[in-house]
């Protein structure tokens, strides 16, 4: 990057008109190269990037595959067999391989959609209308049999360490392409199973951290970036007040030599005055034309929260975000897709989210943000595809799942890898989380064994010693 | 330098007491950090310490800092540091105004200026902590509800003594935050923006308020120097 022309010490110096200066250079020049000592400032990806930004739709506590995205007759046919399975949960209490489990079908009627054929379940009609748009992952698996461990792997890279969680990597690798706003945004994350870790910057520098907005639960059209509004003075009395504060700092600035630290100081609170100008119109949901509000299904009771989350989303990754997560889930230590005993409210949380991704899959491609926005659906793991305790419910299962990609730089209508004939394990090829971590990553530009940070005398990674990039995803 | 303070303390008699009271007392440490041409020019790192090295108030002080100036800090010793009642850290509610140190450090909870102003993450070993200048920070300070709140006792408590005139009452409140009186520039300006002593209470105590909360937010309340 140049360096620019005038250094704000310069600008300083040399304008009479001190401030007001400055503030019209920051009108004209509304990218983030303005300022070099913005921590966020845009970075050099190390390959030509594929995509520029992430939304990852994140269905906390595991979606059944098997009732969803990935078709097996098979269990239609041996319903309420009794045969022996390497249970994730078995081999982790007791290391019992082969327990006897009963199979379980489908409770949902699956379809062919599109001129792929792709078969989905009855749970995800509107999705499945996209499903020409849609890269499926089916032989997808991770680390960790129990909500906490799995999700904090997703996440993180990591069961049980504490490591940056991956907006945060990519908000180091990449930098905000839009100064006032953060680059990396969790939208409704959950307290628990890990909490803030799931957004955390662990030892990168917590600049890097994830900016939240709500919590699981909470109903989104509250979800606000914290501190952002003044919740007493109108606009120009807090404007009079800063420029007091501006001008105080300038004078405590030393006059006759440079001092980086302290200009990064007063440049945190000109960044700051400019996100609460922008940010604020860029969450305000209101200006959407009533057509793309009910794409998402806001005003509606079921899809009203989800919806809302989902438009924030595609606001915050049209104003240049990196990487936007949207938790669809709730404040519970059982995480709302949790069903080990009533599989049927699946439907329920089906209901909430279909609509809402449907449309933001459409709208992002109305927009043409599909080309360089890749969303990411998907959970922690899976569901065994036998009921749990021979009941009326699926256990965890994190030895086979499906999570789908759409968009930037990945090949539509398709489907990578498969399961065994019962859905239950990864056999054809598998796909880590580490590989999925690796390949957003390269998509977007980012190179994972590359992009490092020291740390207690050595170098980490997002995807520790693993990861393989899996180009045959890339279009 | 290290040999001449260990035969020091073996002198007075293994007293670290009396150590530290000869450390603060040397010319040494009561540098300020002011810039000096030439030993800027002979000694840019400062190694030989030929002024003070600036200090950033951690999260720790800025919190003690605020509550001390609004007089709302307590400063008891010892006693339990979580609200009796509490069975869970998701969500806990910090409203002390006890010194920070007292303050109960919940990793599902960090106190809200704990984490914007680089406290170490409490889920892992930190050696040292960040020393970062965020735009969290900057909106904390200009926004968040706690600050506001300690920015209005502030104000109150200022406007409740017997003062000559906003003058000194600005006197005194710089000497409060910053520690030093206050620039021509510094009085001048803040006189302006506090307007006319005539006015009426609330706006008085209004705008006084603003004008701490912009010293909190001053780099020289931040950092020591």
């Amino acid at each position: 990057m140049s360096q620019p022309i005038f250094t704000r010490r310069d600008a300083l110096g040399a304008a009479a008109c001190g401030f007001g200066q400055l503030a019209l250079t920051g009108l004209l020049n509304t990218s983030a190269s303005a300022a070099p000592s913005n921590p966020l400032r845009p970075r050099q990806p190390h390959l030509p990037p594929r995509a520029k930004r992430i939304i990852f739709l994140f269905m906390q506590g595991g979606p059944s595959h098997v009732d969803s995205f990935d078709y097996k007759p098979v269990l239609e046919k041996r319903d309420g067999e009794t045969l022996p399975f390497d249970d994730a949960r078995a081999i982790a209490k007791s290391g019992k391989r082969g327990s006897q489990q009963l199979l379980k079908k489908p409770l949902w009627k699956f379809r062919q959609y599109g001129e792929s054929g792709r078969w989905v379940s009855d749970l995800f009609p509107e999705t499945a209308r996209h499903s020409d748009k849609l890269c499926l992952l089916h032989s997808m698996h991770t680390e960790g049999v129990a909500h906490g461990p799995a999700t904090l792997f997703l996440h993180c890279g990591s069961t049980n360490f504490v490591r940056p969680s991956m907006g945060a990597w990519i908000n180091y690798g990449l930098g905000s392409e839009n100064e006032n706003l953060p680059g990396f945004v969790s939208i409704c994350p959950s307290p628990g199973n890990g909490g803030a870790r799931n957004y955390g910057s662990a030892f990168l520098p917590p600049v890097f951290q994830g900016t939240t907005m709500g919590t699981a639960g909470g109903p989104a059209a509250d979800a606000k970036i914290r501190d952002l509004v003044n919740s007493r003075l109108p606009r120009q009395q807090q404007r009079q007040q800063f420029n007091l504060l501006r001008s105080l700092n300038n004078g405590q600035l030393p006059s006759n030599t440079r001092d980086t630290e302290l200009e990064a100081v007063i440049n945190s609170f000109e960044l700051a005055w400019r996100m609460q100008s922008h940010a604020p119109d860029i969450l305000d949901l209101s200006g959407e034309t009533a057509a793309t509000q009910a794409l998402y299904g806001i005003n509606q009771p079921q899809t009203d929260n989800f919806g809302r989350q989902c438009l924030m989303a595609r606001r915050l990754s049209e104003a240049g975000v990196r990487f936007i997560q949207v938790t669809y889930g709730d404040g519970s230590p059982n995480p709302a897709w949790d069903q080990h005993s009533n599989l049927p409210k699946h439907a329920e949380h089906a209901r909430r989210v279909d609509r809402p991704v449907a449309g933001l899959l459409e709208d992002l491609d109305q927009r043409g943000l599909l080309d360089d926005t890749i969303v990411w659906w998907g959970a922690e793991f899976g569901r065994t595809p036998y009921a749990q305790d021979r009941g009326t419910g699926r256990d965890h299962n994190p030895d086979g799942f499906t999570v789908w990609l759409a968009g930037g730089g990945l090949k539509p209508a398709f489907a990578y890898g498969s399961t065994d004939e019962f859905g239950h394990v990864a056999v054809e090829k598998k796909m880590h989380m580490h590989d999925l971590h690796a390949t957003l990553l390269h998509l977007l530009g980012i190179d994972h064994l590359r992009l490092t940070y020291r740390h207690s005398g050595r170098d980490f990674r997002l995807t520790d010693v693993h990861g393989e990039v899996v180009n045959e995803l890339f279009s | 330098m290290l040999d001449y303070l260990a035969a020091r303390l073996i002198q007075q008699n293994w007293s670290v007491k009396s150590l530290l009271r000869e450390l603060v007392l040397t010319r040494t440490y009561r540098l300020d950090s002011s810039h000096d041409q030439l030993g800027s020019d002979r000694d840019p790192d400062n190694r030989l310490l030929w002024r003070m090295n600036r200090r950033r108030l951690d999260a720790e002080s800025l919190l003690d800092a605020m509550l001390s100036v609004s007089g709302r800090l307590q400063t008891d010793l010892g006693g339990p540091q979580i609200r009796s009642g509490t069975t869970n850290d998701y969500n806990y509610r910090h409203d002390s105004n006890r010194r920070a140190l007292y303050w109960p450090v919940l990793r599902n909870s960090l106190p809200e200026l704990f984490r914007v102003f680089d406290f170490a993450n409490p889920s892992m070993v930190t050696g040292r902590r960040e020393n970062s200048s965020t735009t969290p920070q900057a909106l904390f300070l200009m926004n968040n509800p706690w600050v506001l709140q300690q920015a209005d006792h502030s104000a109150q408590r200022l406007l409740g003594h017997r003062l000559d005139g906003d003058h000194g009452r600005i006197q005194l409140i710089v000497r409060a935050t910053l520690g030093r009186p206050p620039t021509p520039e510094e009085l001048q300006s803040m006189l302006a923006f506090v307007g006319s002593e005539n006015d009426d209470k609330t706006l008085r105590l209004k705008k006084w308020a603003q004008v701490i909360q912009v010293l909190f937010a001053s780099i020289d309340f931040r950092y020591l120097r």
